[in-house]
C-alpha cells in the first residue's frame, strides 16, 4: 500500500475511540433538534453545512425559541471561534500543501480532528504524509457524524441511554494529550487550562474553552521562558 | 431571512473561522511569541476539554463523581501506557464499576 493510503488508515484509526463517543452525541443532536420541531432534511443538512456539533445543538435550541437569525449567527459564531486556535496551530504544517487540500482540511476541522492531527504532526516527523493522516481522521469523523445524525432523526428516540459512552472522548483526549505532556510547561498549561475551564464553567458559548486557551498558553509560555 | 439562508451564512462564517490561519496566514507571518505560544494550545484546549467534559454535571461543578474517578484512572493509565485503548479501557471499567 502506498504510504499516503497508509497515513489516511492511521488516522482514521486513531480517530475511531473518538467516534465511540461522537455516536451517541449525533444521535441525540437528531432527537433534540426532532423535538424542537425541525424538518428532518433541515436537521441532516445543518450536520453537513456546519458539521460542529455544539454550536448545531445550540442553533437547534435557538430556532426552536425562535430566536432572531442574528442572534443565532452571532451566537454560532462565538462556539465555533475556538476553531481559530486549532487552524492557527495547524497552519505551519498545512503550509505547503495546495489551496485545495487547505480547503477539505479546514472544513474538517472540528475538536476531535484537530486533537489526533496535531499530536500526529507534532510527535510523528512524517511532514509529508501528515495531511493525509490528518485528512483521515477528518473523514471518519464526518461520515459517522452523518450517519449518527440520520439514526437520531430516524429510531433515536427508540434507543436506550448509554452514558458508559458520554465519557469515551474525554478518555480518548487524555490517552491522546498525556503523552505529549513531555516537560514542565506543557504539564503547566493543561493542569491551568482543565482549572480554567472548571472555574470558568458559568462562561456560556464555549467561551470557557477560549479562557482556558488563553490563559494556558499564557502560563506555558511563562514557565518556559523561566527555564531559559 | 429563512432558516436556510441562516444556516449558509452560519456554515460560510464557521468554514471561515477554521479556514483562517491554515488558508490566509503565511507561517513567517506570526511573531516569535505567538509561534512560541502554539506549542501549548493542544495541552491547554484539550485539557479544558477533558476538564469541562468530567467536572461539569448540568452546569454544575462536580468534582466528586464516577466520571473524574474514571477520568483520574485514565490519567496514570496513558501516562505510562502512552496509547489511546489502554486508557480508554481503563477508564470504562472504573466508570462502569462505579455505577
Amino acid at each position: 500500500m502506498q504510504p499516503k493510503y497508509r497515513a489516511w488508515l492511521a488516522g482514521a484509526k486513531a480517530e475511531l475511540p473518538i467516534i465511540i463517543g461522537g455516536i451517541p452525541f449525533g444521535i441525540i443532536y437528531g432527537v433534540t433538534a426532532l423535538k424542537l420541531g425541525l424538518s428532518p432534511w433541515f436537521i441532516q443538512a445543518m450536520s453537513t453545512i456546519v458539521f460542529g456539533g455544539s454550536s448545531q445543538m445550540i442553533i437547534a435550541q435557538m430556532f426552536g425559541a425562535f430566536s432572531p437569525n442574528l442572534a443565532i449567527i452571532l451566537t454560532s459564531t462565538v462556539v465555533n471561534l475556538r476553531h481559530a486556535l486549532y487552524s492557527a496551530s495547524l497552519a505551519p504544517y498545512v503550509q505547503p500543501l495546495s489551496r485545495w487540500w487547505k480547503v477539505l482540511l479546514a472544513y474538517l476541522l472540528t475538536d476531535e480532528a484537530y486533537a489526533v492531527a496535531i499530536t500526529n504532526y507534532q510527535e510523528r516527523n512524517d511532514p509529508e504524509h501528515g495531511h493525509w493522516f490528518f485528512f483521515g481522521a477528518g473523514f471518519m469523523l464526518w461520515i459517522s457524524w452523518q450517519i449518527s445524525t440520520a439514526i437520531g432523526i430516524l429510531v433515536g428516540s427508540q434507543l436506550p441511554p448509554m452514558p458508559v459512552l458520554d465519557i469515551a472522548a474525554a478518555l480518548t483526549f487524555i490517552g491522546i494529550v498525556v503523552p505529549i505532556l513531555r516537560d514542565k510547561a506543557l504539564i503547566a498549561a493543561a493542569v491551568t487550562g482543565a482549572s480554567v475551564a472548571v472555574l470558568a464553567s458559568g462562561l456560556p458559548y464555549k467561551l470557557d474553552l477560549m479562557a482556558a486557551a488563553v490563559v494556558g498558553i499564557g502560563v506555558g509560555l511563562a514557565i518556559e521562558g523561566k527555564q531559559a | 431571512m429563512s432558516l436556510w439562508l441562516t444556516i449558509v451564512v452560519i456554515g460560510v462564517i464557521t468554514f471561515g473561522i477554521r479556514y483562517s490561519f491554515i488558508g490566509l496566514l503565511n507561517n513567517a507571518d506570526f511573531p516569535a511569541i505567538i509561534q512560541r505560544g502554539l506549542r501549548f494550545v493542544p495541552a491547554a484546549v484539550l485539557a479544558a476539554i477533558i476538564a469541562s467534559d468530567l467536572a461539569i454535571s448540568n452546569q454544575q461543578i462536580d468534582l466528586i463523581n464516577p466520571k473524574m474517578a474514571a477520568g483520574a484512572i485514565a490519567i496514570i493509565v496513558a501516562w505510562y501506557s502512552r496509547q489511546v485503548i489502554p486508557t480508554l479501557v481503563a477508564g470504562f471499567i472504573v466508570f462502569l464499576l462505579l455505577n
